[in-house]
């Protein structure tokens, strides 16, 4: 039987607007399987973000459920979550989210510090060499690039061994050519580190790096396409 | 330029924000009402404080003046009348002594006058009630019902008659019927009869000697400094037997003052941080609001009068408003609390919570000038928001350049980069926090030393002293040997009773010779005699029966007192075995290195041949060391056997008691019901230390309780700023926690994170006020501490408050840090900020 890293079942997510309730996701069926580079893409308010957001243990669905590496979401309390997030789950946001005052090095072990676990310094620099910011760990945040934060943000992502990456919008905010270099980057260390990798962007370029594209629209997948040649498809891509 | 008027649309701006921010004003507002408040209330409550200390040493000086003068010569009197400095002048005379009644021969105490001016005026508020009226006639006396029970009059009332022997100034011995003319109750010189200026007049007193005449001087001035206080002394010209004594309340009016303005430095300080925290995080928390102001294209200017206008609508409404409330509590409040409290109004000082301008204006002034001072720099914030910011835009935050790995916990290092984060902000919280500890720690330890001078200090800390009153006598067939052996069997077999000192008399004589004698009755005379000492020296020489004195012996264990109370080291076998002795000083300008080696012969009464003659070792100014009589010659003390072999009669003057149990009030009725089942019992008096400390403590009101209630005041606003403070910089730091929520903080890591920074900010409020409050704090107790009392920390509430400050430090985080995870999902967090 087929693995898959994460598989979601009628997942629903409403929100209450004054008057009216806003379907951010609507009656979602959603698998991913392990070591899978996947892009969605959307409009903006299409529910990409909403949907990455509950499969990384950040929001509450308002019914369905989510699976990550075999476990149930919802059977977990706050505690579990946190601790399954910087175990299972590594993030990387648009706009970075480091801590302004811990520096690069700091930024990148602190998933593992906070699990308490021991570093593996080896590991780290090689990650560090691999994003190319191994000359910049005693850094702050505040003194680089966007496009170095966002590689920084990576590193932090990947360090803790998770599972699964969850990228949202990670070239956002970045200039074309840094995009490309950041999404380049985040698929050789996803490769190099046996990672399943969700990533949502906007960019129909960038989301042709992936293995497959997920188009979402008003809460609803609405089409699936492999990118690559030889990996196994799933339904036909109804997004062009 | 042409000139845009465009302060319609500010105003309708400012009105309009004003309503659409009603939860971030009405902060803002309620900041002001609280600070507004807090700022009337303390001073309103501090100067209720401060009159209450007043109204203390009233009664603890017995009435409403600055200073005594001994002796008042008619030119002095002069100039004290012509002095603009002085408001007013009463006037006391000694005008005799009672010695016997009808109901106790052994009776001692003062026949007084008093001028209208210092009973009418003066002692006036140091009185709780009076009946009758003020004496007019020779025969007339106005008493408490204390001073009538100490003479054996107990039970007569306004009206009565009684007779009494006294002694009137030419030393004679007078018999006389009196009438009570007034009864009296209050603080002041309670045992004296107080009499009319015709008995005065045929008294054959005279105020201008310093044994009859007391001058007391009200300045109209609320400070003076020690050196205005000896100039005005020595624009008296007063003569060597002449003094001048101010009381605590001007003669440490300086020091008190600027201690006062320490604690309302402090308590101005603890409300400015309070506005100044709010009114900027409530403002920077606003940045990107302003940040759209610009994008629409407002000015620099106009943002800035848009703020200070919002700004001035929200202070005069929360002034007004803090004021009203203020008045509130102090006038309607607080007046009640005390009177719950026990102190009663319109008696002794009468205590009453008036509005004085100066209060309304400076808190005013205060809170303008805080709220002016606390918005500068939102208001600069404000102005420089670049209109990117306000889009969306989130600039890099924190410092730009490198920084080296650091060692220790993660939790620890998180905790300590937020305390060094923003210093100036980490140190306005720790200020805050130790300023409001500060004023808490230094009223606490001042009201410490307030009880402190409830405890009475004794001659070696004895409970209670008795003295046989018959041995005052003349006449030697009335002495009577009430102190016997069995007498103090009996005191040292009582349950609570641990020692009894006796203090052995004898009557003596000390023969004139040139060497000590001749020289000690010369400073005797200078200093307490009205005529010259060569016209008594012939008389002296010839017959020194005529100049009487006492030896007093005292027991092995008391040695080690006398010692304390002498100002030269004492040679313990020298002085046992009979070679030395000590001499009272009784004010006389004699020290030893003008003694050294000297020697004092004495004789005893009424037998010339038996002589003894002892080194002088040292001199003591202890009270405690005077006989029955105090002569002209010098009080000699030396050791009980020394008394026994020496003189063919002794008697015990004095007993000293100590109880088991300090202030043991059953073993005191014990002793007192023994005292008094005597046979010759009212002839015995007696000098507690329990009732003194009540009397002391009647005095002092409920000082203590109303003092704890501004220190709890202040203490509060210190905290209410930390708590206050700590909540906005962990709602501003929403999105930095939430994103260490999103990369897998746990809740309870969040936790200990927040307790780390909260226990390290209490360390740094407890090492401020450990530190600097402490510092402060002494020089405040230290400037207002004219009892002398020893500095020292009251222990308790010094822990509780250390405790209470923790324990705050602890809770405050983490409620704030759940207050905040209910606030949404993670992202929206994340989102929302």
């Amino acid at each position: 039987m087929e693995k898959y890293m994460v598989r979601t079942e009628n997942l629903k997510k409403y929100y209450r607007l004054g008057e009216n309730t806003v379907r951010a996701l609507d009656r979602v069926d959603f698998d991913v399987r392990e070591r899978e580079f996947i892009a969605v893409i959307g409009k903006s308010g299409s529910g990409k973000s909403t949907l990455l957001h509950l499969i990384g243990g950040l929001d509450v669905p308002t019914s369905g459920e989510v699976y990550v590496d075999g476990r149930k979401l919802s059977d977990m309390d706050r505690e579990q979550l946190a601790i399954f997030r910087r175990r299972k789950v590594g993030f990387v946001f648009q706009n970075y989210n480091l801590v302004p005052d811990l520096n690069v090095y700091e930024n990148v072990v602190l998933p593992i510090e906070l699990d308490g676990k021991r570093i593996d310094k080896e590991f780290v620099k090689e990650i560090l060499e691999l994003l190319q910011i191994a000359d910049k760990t005693e850094a702050l945040p505040g003194m680089l690039s966007g496009g170095q934060q966002q590689r920084v943000a990576i590193a932090r992502a990947v360090a803790a061994k998770p599972a699964i990456i969850l990228a949202d919008e990670p070239t956002g905010n970045l200039d074309t050519a840094s995009g490309h270099d950041v999404m380049g980057l985040l698929k050789v260390a996803a490769k190099q580190f046996q990672q399943t990798v969700i990533l949502i962007t906007h960019d129909r370029d960038i989301a042709q790096m992936a293995d497959r594209i997920v188009h979402i629209e008003d809460g609803r997948i609405v089409g699936s396409k492999d990118t690559a040649p030889g990996t196994k498809g799933g339904d036909s891509y109804a997004g062009e | 330029m042409l000139a845009n008027n465009n302060r319609k649309v500010i105003d309708r701006m400012a009105a309009g924000s004003l309503k659409h921010n009603r939860g971030r004003n009405l902060i803002i507002f309620l900041s002001i009402v609280l600070a507004s408040f807090m700022l009337f209330s303390i001073f309103t409550v501090g100067i209720t404080y401060f009159q209450m200390q007043k109204v203390q040493n009233i009664r603890l000086n017995g009435g409403e003046y600055d200073a005594v003068m001994y002796g008042i010569t008619p030119e002095q009197r002069e100039k004290c009348e012509n002095d603009p400095d002085i408001r007013r002048v009463g006037i006391l005379a000694l005008s005799g002594y009672l010695e016997a009644t009808q109901g106790d021969d052994t009776v001692e105490a003062a026949c007084i006058w008093c001028d209208p001016v210092l009973w009418d005026e003066m002692m006036a508020p140091a009185r709780e009630w009076v009946k009758g009226t003020y004496p007019r006639e020779e025969n007339q006396v106005m008493v408490t019902e204390e001073g009538l029970e100490k003479a054996g009059l107990a039970g007569l009332t306004v009206g009565d008659r009684f007779r009494a022997r006294y002694r009137d100034g030419d030393g004679n011995l007078l018999d006389k019927e009196f009438e009570i003319s007034g009864i009296w109750e209050g603080y002041g010189t309670k045992s004296a009869f107080y009499v009319s200026e015709t008995f005065y007049r045929k008294s054959g007193c005279d105020i201008s000697k310093v044994t009859c005449g007391r001058y007391h001087l009200d300045f109209d001035r609320v400070i003076m400094t020690k050196g205005e206080q000896e100039a005005f002394i020595e624009s008296m010209d007063l003569g060597k037997q002449q003094a001048v004594f101010f009381t605590g309340d001007l003669g440490y009016s300086l020091p008190i003052f600027f201690g006062l303005c320490g604690l309302v430095l402090v308590t101005c300080l603890c409300a400015y941080l309070l506005i100044y925290n709010i009114l900027y995080l409530s403002v920077a928390g606003n940045v990107r609001y302003y940040g759209l102001l610009q994008t629409v294209g407002m000015t620099g200017r106009q943002i800035r009068r848009l703020i200070r206008r919002q700004m001035t609508i929200l202070g005069c409404g929360g002034i007004v408003c803090g004021l009203i409330m203020g008045s509130l509590v102090s006038f309607f409040l607080f007046p009640s609390v005390i009177r719950a409290l026990g102190i009663r109004a319109k008696e002794a000082g009468e205590i009453q919570i008036s509005l004085h301008p100066m209060v309304l204006l400076l808190t005013v002034a205060l809170a303008v000038l805080t709220i002016y001072l606390g918005s500068r720099k939102p208001v600069k914030l404000a102005v420089s928001i670049s209109p990117l910011e306000a889009a969306g835009y989130r600039p890099a935050q924190g410092k730009t350049g490198g920084r080296k790995r650091r060692k220790g916990g993660l939790l620890f290092r998180l905790a300590w980069d937020q305390i060094w984060k923003d210093k100036k902000k980490s140190l306005v919280i720790m200020t805050s926090l130790a300023a409001g500890l500060s004023v808490f720690l230094c009223i606490s330890t001042l009201l410490e030393s307030q009880a402190a001078r409830t405890i009475v200090t004794n001659h070696m800390n004895n409970d209670i002293t008795i003295t046989n009153d018959s041995l005052r006598k003349e006449d030697e067939e009335e002495h009577r040997d009430i102190l016997s052996a069995s007498f103090m069997e009996e005191l040292s077999r009582l349950d609570g009773v641990s020692a009894v000192y006796p203090l052995l008399y004898g009557q003596i004589t000390v023969p004139w010779e040139p060497d000590f004698a001749d020289q000690w009755m010369e400073e005797f005379y200078d200093k307490w005699m009205m005529i010259p000492y060569e016209e008594d020296r012939s008389e002296y020489q010839q017959y020194p029966e005529n100049f009487g004195s006492v030896i007093l012996g005292i027991s092995e264990e008391e040695f080690p007192y006398l010692q304390e109370v002498t100002d030269t080291t004492l040679d313990r076998e020298a002085f046992l075995s009979g070679k030395s002795c000590v001499l009272y000083r009784n004010g006389v300008e004699l020290t030893m290195e003008k003694l050294e080696g000297k020697q004092v012969t004495c004789a005893e009464y009424g037998d010339r041949g038996n002589t003894r003659t002892f080194e002088i070792a040292g001199f003591t100014d202890e009270g405690y060391y005077t006989g029955p009589m105090l002569g002209t010659l010098p009080t000699i003390i030396v050791s009980e056997s020394v008394v026994r072999d020496f003189v063919e009669n002794p008697r015990i003057c004095k007993i000293g008691v100590r109880y088991t149990k300090e202030y043991d009030e059953n073993t005191e009725h014990e002793v007192l019901a023994l005292v008094q089942s005597n046979p010759d019992g009212n002839a015995l008096s007696w000098d507690s230390k329990l009732e003194t400390m009540q009397e002391v403590k009647r005095a002092q009101g409920n000082m203590r309780e109303v003092g704890l209630g501004i220190a709890l005041i202040l203490a509060l606003i210190g905290i209410l700023n930390y708590i206050n403070t700590v909540t906005g910089n962990i709602q501003s730091r929403q999105r930095e926690l939430a994103i260490l929520e999103s990369i897998g903080m746990t809740d309870r890591q969040r936790n200990r994170m927040l307790v780390t920074e909260g226990l390290l900010y209490a360390a740094g409020s407890l090492l401020l006020t450990a530190t600097l409050g402490l510092g402060i704090t002494y020089l405040v107790y230290q400037s207002m501490n004219y009892m002398m009392v020893p500095f020292s920390v009251p222990f308790w509430p010094a822990a509780v408050m250390t405790a209470f400050l923790i324990l705050v430090c602890i809770l405050i985080p983490l409620a704030a840090g759940k207050y905040m995870t209910g606030k949404g999902s993670v992202m929206e967090r994340v989102r929302l900020s």
